[in-house]
């Protein structure tokens, strides 16, 4: 194991070396140990895929490494000699020796046609695919169908968390900070809607569900949105962009199969509900401050709750009925939004 | 085979035209046109790569100038850079292109050109949305690691798509358009054959849309079908019998692809015939009626224009045997009538014929022979209802079920007594259906002649190859056709095979009779189909007679 996990940490070094300035120090014979050296932990992988117990351990034993997120998985062995390529091919710095001979050395020619481990047919299997995803992008207008990207993103940002998870639930949380602090939020919220949805029921979506058709999860997805949640819940800006800009059958999903989730939103949605006033001239529940949730949207959430298999419906009476009590059991609108939002559900709801 | 330099030079001209004019659009036609010339273009990658790899790059570019925007514009069109192995050849030519000892900056710069070229062409996608590339740089994705998920996600969520059109028949809203399945069928045509393609492949061939005519493109059913033919992809049998269905010229070609197989100049026995056959698919389709009559049409053609060559008889009687396999094996609740397979035959000779001889207990099957005599001797000489071309369509459907042949030379050669008329005919039918009344008349009684010595001999002393062969040999003055030269020699053989004072002479009475290679490989024929047949026909000791004659000939021939 030791030794292994050297090779991958000198070769993780050897990556970075090809991005950077000090690849003018390269020539040709670096770069053909650094593809061997690739091949080799290709042939690691072969021998280990079958055998989950040999993967666990690896991982968890890479787990506190600082390396680069990319290399940090057993499934990172696999295509060590891509990354290699790519690197060095658009590495302005590279010594001109090394890269004369680089296409050559990837692309040998019909010698290296049969060889299933040498660089050749991976790559080329790599272009293809790229030539294919080209053309199905032109098809759909330039930009890949949501729901095909959203599912996408939420599983590798779950093979992401997967890895990390083994050195510990901080270094995942430091990840999903990440993400909420960079990268554009919109699409943040709809991943993570995504990912929690993995391998579990789903109404509406345009991509079946990946895995079982009932609510329990596979493990690992479980395992991975267990700390997605747990994130979640713990950011509350985070939680109420999350309730707020989801569509609302998604969230009814995501309701319905996360019980920890279905409570907190609930309770924004309450919170939401307290803030609104009731406008005698316009004869409507309006909100207090521009940014707050507008009554119809808020009805609309709620009703899709009340579609939701059972507890939820329940809940949602309970919580309403709770409100008007609380406001003094009015049965005329106007005087409480609580009666009036269950007015406003539909019969039998 | 080297090129010759001046062809491939007016090539490179027409393919940079063509390039040239595929690049300024991507409309729907310019994209038929590209998909129409994919493998076309690929041949010459492929001869150019051939040519270039000997050069070194100062020559190349002596020698085509622009060779760098022909390869450049290969790549950037997709449709050509996914289909089978074009990226590959454009990367080898691309790689023969760089400067081994550049001098100057120019060389320089062509070879940095070509290292950013192929680096485009391993990383090539550009979103428009910049989140998507912003979050996988801050998860640490490269593009070996999104790739093939992106594409197996966007292959469901169009098959999810194609599912919810299909079953949301009547609703025009969530229907698929049919320029959209158009488009889609096409940018399926260079990627028929990478496995990540195969869910949609099949989501398209099993999709019924509600338009009278065909909505995708017939060169996605060509591509679809060569690798399949190609075993480059392997499909299930109801896609590739759905696949037959929508496009005709596939299910043609596949047929002329299984006749290519069976007629070539190597001889197959009937079990690789056998194998063949099923192997294709094709007795899977016919089983439904509209399938079996085109194959069928083929068969006949073949056979006319073979002036019905043994193995072409033998491929489609396999066939038949095959097809009748198949629709055994089909639970479906809806069975076709027979005379939907076979329009040209009597619907009640059809119904005898397609009985299984073997199925028939040996004691019981004189009468069903004579009856199937009786049926055909009344559709060939029905002078009322038709032409000479009503006994070739009779002769046709008989030459389907061949198992009747050889149960009516069966019983033949155990008659002690008087051979029935309606067995004679029968035989005389099969081998010279184009025979005048008086000429199978006279056939017969020639054939009926022939037996009584045959059995004359049996009954005597010693059986000995010369007494077998003279008394086989007519003795009036015209020349043997070779037709009834077959039908003599296949009662001889299976005297031979089936008595067994005609084992020990066997041996020597073949090489007597194979005086020519095609009368070898017609008795080779004859015992691979005794050794075919079920055992029901044969004994063991015969089959064990039968393997040695035809090993001893096989090393011969």
């Amino acid at each position: 194991m030791e030794p292994l996990v050297q090779h991958l940490e000198r070769f993780s070094d050897v990556l970075a070396v090809a991005r950077g300035a000090q690849a003018r120090s390269w020539d040709a014979v670096t770069v053909r140990r650094a593809l061997q050296w690739a091949r080799y932990l290709l042939h690691v992988y072969r021998r280990f895929a079958g055998r989950a117990a040999a993967r666990a351990a690896l991982e968890r034993r890479l787990g506190p490494w600082a390396g680069p997120p990319g290399l940090r998985s057993f499934a990172a062995l696999e295509s060590g000699d891509a990354r290699l390529a790519l690197r060095l091919l658009s590495n302005r710095a590279l010594a001109p020796a090394a890269a004369r001979a680089l296409p050559r050395l990837l692309f040998p020619g019909p010698a290296a046609d049969g060889e299933d481990d040498a660089p050749q047919p991976r790559l080329l299997l790599l272009a293809r695919r790229g030539s294919a995803l080209r053309l199905l992008l032109r098809l759909g207008g330039g930009d890949a169908p949501a729901g095909a990207l959203l599912r996408t993103h939420a599983e590798l940002l779950g093979a992401r968390l997967r890895e990390l998870g083994g050195a510990g639930a901080a270094a995942a949380r430091g990840l999903l900070e990440a993400l909420w602090a960079r990268g554009p939020r919109g699409h943040v919220l709809g991943v993570l809607g995504e990912a929690l949805l993995l391998g579990r029921c789903s109404h509406g979506g345009d991509l079946e569900p990946a895995g079982a058709a009932d609510c329990a999860g596979g493990a690992e997805e479980t395992e991975t949105q267990g700390l997605l949640l747990h994130w979640l819940l713990g950011s509350p800006e985070a939680l109420a962009a999350f309730c707020r800009r989801l569509p609302a059958d998604r969230l009814a999903s995501l309701a319905s199969c996360h019980p920890a989730l279905s409570r907190a939103y609930l309770g924004l949605l309450a919170s939401w509900a307290a803030q609104l006033r009731y406008d005698l001239r316009e004869g409507s529940w309006v909100p207090t401050q521009p940014g707050d949730m507008p009554w119809e949207e808020l009805r609309l959430r709620l009703q899709r709750l009340c579609q939701a298999p059972p507890p939820l419906p329940e809940e949602v009476l309970e919580t309403l009925r709770g409100g008007k009590a609380l406001d003094g059991d009015f049965e005329v609108p106007g005087m409480s939004v609580w009666t009036d939002l269950l007015l406003a559900l539909p019969r039998g709801a | 085979m080297a090129r010759d330099s001046a062809d491939l030079a007016s090539d490179y001209q027409f393919w940079l035209q063509k390039l040239s004019v595929w690049e300024q659009s991507s409309t729907k036609e310019t994209q038929q046109d590209t998909c129409l010339h994919l493998s076309r273009f690929q041949e010459f990658l492929k001869q150019m790569y051939e040519f270039l790899k000997e050069m070194d790059s100062n020559a190349i570019l002596e020698r085509f100038p622009t060779i760098g925007q022909l390869l450049a514009k290969a790549c950037w069109n997709p449709l050509i850079s996914a289909y089978d192995e074009s990226q590959k050849f454009i990367i080898w030519c691309l790689c023969c292109l760089m400067n081994k000892e550049p001098q100057t900056p120019g060389e320089s710069q062509l070879n940095s050109w070509i290292r950013s070229l192929l680096s485009h062409i391993l990383s090539t996608i550009r979103f428009n949305m910049k989140e998507v590339g912003l979050f996988t740089e801050i998860l640490g994705y490269e593009p070996v690691d999104y790739y093939p998920s992106l594409l197996k996600n966007m292959v469901l969520s169009l098959v999810s798509e194609l599912r919810e059109s299909h079953l949301n028949g009547l609703n025009t809203q969530s229907r698929m358009a049919p320029e959209r399945m158009m488009s889609l069928s096409q940018v399926c045509v260079p990627l028929v054959t990478l496995p990540d393609f195969e869910p949609l492949v099949e989501a398209l061939l099993t999709y019924h849309g509600r338009e009278p005519q065909e909505v995708l493109s017939p060169e996605f059913f060509e591509a679809v079908n060569e690798a399949v033919l190609s075993k480059k992809m392997i499909l299930p049998a109801s896609s590739v019998v759905s696949l037959w269905f929508r496009h005709l010229p596939s299910l043609e070609r596949a047929t002329l692809h299984l006749f290519e197989k069976l007629f070539s100049s190597e001889r197959h026995c009937l079990r690789e015939m056998e194998c063949c056959i099923k192997e294709s698919l094709l007795p899977q389709a016919a089983c439904h009626p509209a399938i079996f009559r085109i194959v069928d049409e083929m068969f006949r053609v073949v056979l006319l224009e073979t002036d019905g060559a043994p193995e072409v008889l033998a491929a489609l009687r396999v066939f038949t045997w095959c097809l009748a396999e198949a629709l055994g094996r089909e639970n479906k609740q809806v069975k076709f009538a027979l005379k939907t397979y076979f329009p040209y035959g009597a619907p009640s000779l059809t119904a005898v014929l397609s009985q299984r001889p073997d199925a028939i207990p040996r004691s019981h099957r004189l009468q069903p022979l004579l009856h199937v005599s009786q049926l055909l001797r009344e559709a060939v000489e029905d002078h009322t209802r038709g032409s000479p071309r009503d006994a070739f369509e009779s002769w046709f459907l008989f030459a389907h079920f061949g198992g009747w042949v050889d149960l009516a030379v069966e019983q033949l050669l155990r008659m002690e007594a008087d051979p029935p008329e309606g067995l004679l005919w029968l035989l005389v039918f099969y081998y010279s259906p184009q025979d005048g009344s008086q000429q199978r008349a006279q056939t017969m009684v020639e054939l009926k002649a022939l037996l009584g010595r045959l059995l004359t001999l049996l009954r005597g002393e010693r059986l000995s190859a010369v007494d077998v062969q003279k008394a086989a040999h007519c003795p009036s003055a015209d020349p043997r056709r070779p037709v009834c030269g077959q039908l003599v020699r296949r009662l001889l053989l299976s005297l031979l095979l089936w008595t067994p004072e005609g084992h020990s002479i066997a041996w020597e009475a073949i090489t007597h009779m194979a005086n020519t290679d095609a009368v070898t490989h017609e008795i080779v024929g004859f015992l691979d189909q005794t050794l075919y047949r079920s055992d029901h026909l044969c004994v063991a000791a015969s089959r064990k007679l039968a393997r040695e004659l035809l090993q001893k000939l096989g090393a011969q021939v």
